[in-house]
This record gives C-alpha cells, sequence and structure tokens, in this order.
C-alpha cells in the first residue's frame, strides 16, 4: 500500500508536500491526521486513495514553514522520549548544536517559529527556540539586553537607582 | 578647570575625538574628586559631561552621548541643559517620542524642585521655557505626522511578540542574578517579571549579607506576595545572627530546603527562639531539606530539642557541628524525635571535639531518633560507642549508602559485624578509621552475604590485608563498580626484598589475578598511598589485567601517592595486548616527568592526567 500523500497549505496559500513521518513531528497536525484517516491500516481501496490529504495552517506563513519544516525533516526518523516526566534536566540540558544553528535567525524570523511550533505543537522545537532567546538575556547587563532587542529604557535614573537599590541582597555573581 | 577650555577650544576647531579625550580624563578626575567628598566637583563634572556629550554626539555615538547626559541628570537633576541634550540625542535617533518624554519628565521634575524650595533654586528660565517649547514642538510632530511611528527604530522586544506563557517558560531558563538584570530593561519588562511566580523560587542572596540587606530582601518579597522558597540559604554575619535569624523566623516564609550557617548561635538558643515565634516553628516544621552548620550546646538533651522542631516532611538533613561545649546551667530533657520520611541524614563533627562529649551527644541523639527510612547514612568525625553504632545500624531496614569516617574506636569488623547483623543489601560502603593504631578486624567469621549488591566500596587507615580484602570482594558477586583503596598499611602489594622467611598468610600481598576476577565490572579503581605499590606492582598488575581480560571498564584509575614512575604507569598500557585506555588517570605526588604526560595523551591511553608534584 502507497502512503497517500499529504500536503501543507501555508497563510499565504504555498503548498508544501511532505511525507507523512516529518509532518506528523507537529503533535497538531498527527493529531488531525488520525482524525483524516481512520481507516489507513484497513487497507480499504477507497477510490480517492490516491487524493492528497491537504492540511491548512492558517497561522504560519511559508517562509517560516520553509524553516519548520527543514527541522522536522531534519529530526524526522528521531523519536524524542516524552516530555513532562524529567523537566529539571531537560531545562538544564544544553541547546542541541544543530538546533542552535538552525536557529541562528533574526529575531523575527526566530520569534515566528517559535510561536508556530508553538501553534502546531512541536515541544523539542519550542523547547530549544525559547533557550535560544534565553541564551540571549543570559548573563547581559541590562543596556545589553536593550540592545539585543532594540528596547527602550523608559526609567528614569531615580527609578533606575532605586531599583537596583531594592534589589541590593541578590548575589551579582 | 583650564582642562575644560582646553576639550572646548577643540570642539571649536572641530577636533572632536581630541576633545573627547580630554574630556574624558577630565570625567574621570571629577568622579575621584567628588568621591572624596568634594562637592563644589559637582557642578564641575555636569559641565563635563555636557561637554563630552556634546562631542559624543558629533561623534556619531549616541549611545554614549545619552549615557552622558542621563549621568549629568543624575548628577544635578535641576539643570535644565541635560534634560535638552538628551532630548535632541533622541531626536536624532528617530525616537521622537522618547524625546518628549525625556522633556516632559524634565520639567516636571524643575517644577517639583521650583514648589519645594522656592527662590533658592536657581533654573535658568531661558532654557526653561526653550524645554516647555520643544515639548509643544515634538507633541504636535509625534500626534500629527503618520511617519514619526515608522521612524522609530524597530524593536524586537520578545514581549511584544511572544504570548504570555512563553515569556515565562524564557525566563524560566534563567538563573536569578540574569532575571534581576531584567528588572531593569524597562518598565514593561520590570512588570511582565513581576507576575511571574518563578522570579522567587530560589533566591540567591548576597554571600556575605548583611542585616541592612536581608530586610530588603524581605521588603522585596512581601512587595511581591512572596511567601515560599524552593531554596534559601543564609550565613549571618556573626553580630547580626540573633537580629537575621528573628527576622527569617517571624518573616511567616515557608522553605522546602534551608541552608543555615550560624557560627554563634548554638542549638539552645536556636530552639528557644523557635518556640517563641510561631511563624518559625511552621518554617521549621514544614522543611524538606535542612542544612544546619552551629556550636552545639550539649546540656542533656543535645540536639533532640531542636530537631523536634522539624516536621514530617523533612526527608534530608545534614548537620555540622562546629563547636562542642557543655552548659551546666540548664538541664533538658532529651525529646523524642521522630522522623518518618527522612532518606538521607549527614552528621559531620568537626575534629578534635571534646571526645567525652561528642560520645554523649551521639548517644543522646540517636537514643532518641526514629529514622526508619533513612536509605543513605553518613557520619564523620561522630565519636560512637560500639552499642550507640550497632544500634543505629540495626535499626536502618531501608539501609544502602553507609559511611563512617573517623568514628571514635569503632573498626571495619565492628561496622560489617552490625551490618550483617541488619541484613540489608548495601549498595555503597566506606569506612575510613581514626587515625589511631586500632586491633586489626577479622572477617571470616562474618556473613558478608549483604555485600551481594555492593558497587561502591571505599576503605580508608583500616588494617586490612589482601586474604580480608579478598573475602570481601568476593562476596560483591562481580558487581562492584568503584573501588578506593587509601593508606591500609596491611595491605602490602609487592613483597619488600627486606622480608625473609616465608610469608604467613596474614602478610600475603595482593594476588592480581584473584583481585581482578573479582573486580570484572570496575569503572573506577583508587590505590592511594599503598603498601609497596611499585613499578614493579604495577608490571603485575598491567600483566594480569591483560591475561584476565579484566576489568575492561576501567575509566578512572588513581595512583596517587605512591612510590611509581613514568616506566612504571607507561607499562600499564604499553604491554602487548594491553587494552587499558582512560579517561582519566591521576597521580598527584608520583613525581612525573611532564614528557611522559604528554606522551600518555598523546598515544591516546588517557584522555586527562592530574598529577600535582
Amino acid at each position: 500500500m502507497t502512503e497517500r500523500k499529504i500536503i501543507i497549505i501555508t497563510s499565504d496559500g504555498d503548498k508544501f508536500p511532505v511525507e507523512r513521518k516529518v509532518a506528523e513531528k507537529s503533535i497538531l497536525i498527527k493529531n488531525m491526521l488520525k482524525n483524516l484517516l481512520p481507516a489507513e491500516e484497513e487497507e480499504e481501496d477507497d477510490e480517492d486513495e490516491d487524493e492528497p490529504i491537504e492540511v491548512p495552517t492558517q497561522n504560519v506563513r511559508s517562509a517560516v514553514m520553509k524553516n519548520i519544516l527543514e527541522w522536522c525533516d531534519h529530526y524526522k526518523d528521531y523519536n524524542f522520549p516524552d516530555d513532562e516526566q524529567d523537566d529539571d534536566s531537560k531545562k538544564s540540558a544544553p541547546i542541541d548544536a544543530w538546533d542552535k544553528n538552525f536557529l541562528n535567525v533574526d529575531q523575527e524570523m526566530l520569534y515566528e517559529i517559535i510561536l508556530a511550533a508553538n501553534y502546531l505543537n512541536i515541544k523539542p522545537l519550542l523547547n530549544a527556540g525559547c533557550k535560544v532567546v534565553a541564551e540571549m538575556i543570559r548573563g547581559k547587563s541590562p543596556e545589553e539586553i536593550r540592545k539585543t532587542f532594540n528596547i527602550v529604557n523608559d526609567f528614569t535614573p531615580e527609578e533606575e537607582a532605586a531599583i537596583r537599590r531594592e534589589n541590593e541582597w541578590a548575589e551579582d555573581r | 578647570m583650564d582642562v575644560l577650555e582646553k576639550g572646548l577650544q577643540l570642539f571649536e576647531r572641530g577636533k572632536y575625538q581630541e576633545a573627547h579625550c580630554v574630556l574624558s580624563k577630565a570625567v574621570d578626575l571629577a568622579q575621584e574628586e567628588l568621591k572624596k567628598g568634594q562637592a563644589q566637583w559637582r557642578s564641575k563634572l555636569g559641565l563635563l559631561l555636557d561637554s563630552r556629550a556634546a562631542c559624543n554626539q558629533k561623534l556619531g555615538d549616541l549611545d554614549a552621548a545619552l549615557q552622558d547626559a542621563r549621568q549629568q541628570m543624575a548628577l544635578e537633576p535641576y539643570k535644565c541643559k541635560s534634560y535638552l541634550r538628551a532630548s535632541k540625542i533622541h531626536v536624532l535617533a528617530g525616537r521622537d517620542k522618547d524625546a518628549l518624554d525625556v522633556l516632559e519628565t524634565g520639567v516636571r521634575r524643575l517644577e517639583r524642585g521650583k514648589t519645594k524650595y522656592g527662590s533658592r533654586l536657581q533654573i535658568n528660565e531661558r532654557l526653561f521655557t526653550k524645554m516647555t517649547a520643544e515639548i509643544e514642538e515634538l507633541r504636535q510632530k509625534t500626534f500629527s505626522d503618520p511617519r514619526a511611528k515608522r521612524r522609530r527604530v524597530k524593536s524586537y522586544d520578545p514581549l511584544d511578540y511572544l504570548p504570555f506563557e512563553l515569556q515565562a517558560t524564557i525566563f524560566s531558563h534563567l538563573d536569578q542574578p540574569s532575571l534581576m538584570n531584567c528588572l531593569l530593561v524597562s518598565r514593561r519588562w520590570k512588570q511582565t517579571l513581576e507576575n511571574l511566580p518563578t522570579l522567587l523560587h530560589s533566591p540567591v542572596l548576597k554571600r556575605h549579607l548583611s542585616l541592612k540587606e536581608f530586610v530588603k530582601f524581605l521588603n522585596f518579597c512581601r512587595t511581591r506576595r512572596c511567601r515560599s522558597f524552593e531554596n534559601l540559604s543564609l550565613s549571618p554575619r556573626v553580630v547580626e545572627e540573633s537580629s537575621m535569624l528573628k527576622q527569617l523566623l517571624s518573616s511567616g516564609f515557608q522553605v522546602k530546603r534551608l541552608n543555615l550557617s550560624l557560627a554563634k548561635y548554638d542549638n539552645f538558643e536556636l530552639a528557644k527562639l523557635l518556640s517563641s515565634i510561631a511563624t518559625g516553628r511552621k518554617l521549621f516544621a514544614g522543611l524538606e531539606e535542612l542544612s544546619l552548620s552551629l556550636p552545639v550546646v550539649e546540656n542533656g538533651a543535645g540536639l533532640t530539642e531542636l530537631l523536634g522542631f522539624l516536621g514530617p516532611n523533612i526527608t534530608k538533613l545534614n548537620i555540622v557541628i562546629t563547636d562542642l561545649v557543655v552548659s551546666k546551667l540548664v538541664r533538658r530533657e532529651p525529646s523524642k524525635v521522630d522522623l518518618p520520611r527522612l532518606s538521607r541524614m549527614v552528621i559531620m563533627a568537626y575534629p578534635k571535639l571534646h571526645e567525652k562529649l561528642n560520645r554523649r551527644l551521639m548517644r543522646v541523639l540517636f537514643e532518641n531518633f526514629t529514622i526508619d527510612n533513612v536509605q543513605s547514612l553518613h557520619l564523620i568525625n561522630c565519636d560512637m560507642e560500639a552499642v550507640t553504632m550497632e544500634k543505629v545500624l540495626q535499626g536502618l531496614e531501608k539501609l544502602e549508602h553507609f559511611s563512617a569516617d573517623s568514628c571514635g574506636a569503632l573498626i571495619l569488623g565492628d561496622y560489617l559485624r552490625f551490618l550483617s547483623r541488619n541484613g540489608v543489601p548495601l549498595e555503597s560502603l566506606a569506612v575510613r578509621e581514626s587515625a589511631l593504631p586500632r586491633p586489626s578486624s577479622s572477617v571470616s567469621d562474618i556473613d558478608l552475604r549483604f555485600l551481594w549488591r555492593l558497587k561502591s566500596l571505599s576503605l580508608e587507615n583500616t588494617s586490612l590485608n589482601f586474604q580480608q580484602l579478598f573475602l570481601l570482594l568476593q562476596s560483591t558477586n562481580h558487581q562492584l563498580r568503584h573501588l578506593k583503596l587509601k593508606a591500609n598499611y596491611k595491605l602490602i602489594f609487592m613483597r619488600s626484598a627486606f622480608d625473609i622467611g616465608i610469608p604467613s598468610a596474614t602478610t600475603l600481598p595482593v594476588n592480581f589475578r584473584e583481585f581482578l576476577q573479582c573486580v570484572p565490572k570496575l569503572e573506577s579503581l583508587a590505590l592511594i598511598q599503598c603498601t609497596n605499590l611499585t613499578d614493579s606492582a604495577l608490571r603485575s598488575l598491567s600483566a594480569e589485567m591483560v591475561n584476565t581480560s579484566c576489568p575492561k571498564g576501567l575509566k578512572l584509575l588513581d595512583l596517587s601517592a605512591n612510590e611509581v614512575s613514568g616506566v612504571g604507569i607507561i607499562d600499564l598500557f604499553q604491554r602487548p595486548k594491553s587494552w587499558l585506555r582512560l579517561d582519566q588517570l591521576l597521580a598527584h605526588g608520583c613525581d612525573l616527568h611532564p614528557d611522559t604526560l604528554s606522551l600518555l595523551v598523546r598515544r591516546g591511553y588517557c584522555g586527562q592526567i592530574q598529577s600535582l608534584a
């Protein structure tokens, strides 16, 4: 039995044909397919067997989808361990080198990938994305953080000094 | 002040770089003087900063210019010039809205100053009017010009792009020092972080926190309605111990893991304090882990009175006794301490504490303890009588890890006997006997079957010989992963040339073949300060390793403090058919030549070598 084709349609109408196991990296799509193909195993000889399944994703534009699918393709043969089980070790684990390189994009794209991973329910990618943003903040001074994200300092010098005084108890390594 | 003149001259001639240089030096100097309390430098520094800001502006470094202007604002809040400067820089950077903000803040501040100080405050009216005029202009511009918004530099603030739950995930990856910096990024960031429950989960307090800083911390927590913590670690200054403890205990906090280091406050005083502060009792009763370092007063009840305040949730207890004195003033009856969920207990007494007192303290403690669920027990310098130790070890039906380091006159044979009567299979066992010469243990008459699950064994300073070690290792069912043998003087690794006569069973040297066959799964082996562990002993060891093919998984070898040379160590690896490849070799005090070390690494024998002469 040949596998039915899956076509992902992005918000701007582009179509991406993908392998099923690539698409199923997204739990959202996986669940969708489960509902659409209940009889897959029973080898029913439907006439629309060859008809590709179209999966619309309203919230993701094609430039972002291209990246998401690249990620899914890279990990298509890798089974991620069940999440939730040891939250702590997952939190402290460093970012995978491939992921880090993959997520080395401009900030706007990074945010869009994170949002798409959240919407499509791709936990490992979401996790890596959040970690990359956290790394942009870690160990930086407030001014450096502002520079990184182009944020305007809206504190008056007095307010800033007051906050610093309030935080005097904290170890600033 | 001629520096300022010179700077201004350079500035007027258009030599901004040089002017910047001259002014920066002057700024530093002025800051120094101001720190010394030379108040007249305040206005000079203001002027210098203003000029440098102008320089930076001309040089195109708008951020630096803005910094200077802000610094001047903080220095002289009632000078109009700095606000005008800052607003101009914002306009140049295309941030009209910020420019407007700066001016509005400035005008508000100046007006407050006027009402507060009246005519005593001198304000440059001309510049003040200019400020209000520019405000009008900017207001018109920002609100009427649709391009104004677009001209702003685009911000990539993650808080603008991502929903709250993802912001929370991102911040949850950060440690506290980073989070504290985040509080200072912008009002929005501060607000967001303060709504996150994780901000203060495990606050990292300054190592030498003063009482004043601790009170600030309490206020910080109070204003954020934060009352429960995962971790809290406190080591107050000696003179502030009492007040800081009172503050902590009456704070109403709930803590999971408390780490408390006290230098003067002892168990009796702490117990007294707890009985008078209800919130403190609640804090203690709710603890899951307690790490306590303090001097101890023996008043009949010893530590039982204090530990009686712990609740049923406590799972880990770590006590360091830094000093031990007897109190004859207040006599107390020991109280029963029931810690049903305690799984790990470490008690460490500083060495050289009063021997008799130490023994009494331990007896009182363990006689009144109910710790049925302890899986891991570690005693360091706890001077214990055999009867006490026997009673303790027999009661622990879930014991998996046990270590006793210099606990009174007890020797290896005693521990093994007590543990065998308990019969619970241990996973790890470590014994170090006290430094004094002790009678040697006999193990042949002890049922060692409780060692069948043993993964880790460490013996130090015992009078064990090879025959006895062999019995122990045989009982481990080939499961041992980690073995450390240190300074066991009767465990001889090679017969010395000076030995004459037929060796008796007790002085037989290590038989490496028998030894290795008992420990095929060994991953780390430490042979430290061993009797006659020489190059020739290493040669026999490596020959038997090849013969027996054991232990194939060995990754760490420690040969510190032995009379071995580079030749012997290289021999371990170079023998024909040798398969030994280590992740780490430790050979402290072995006097190895640097060439030997680099050769071992270069050939891939060892991943890493540590060797201090």
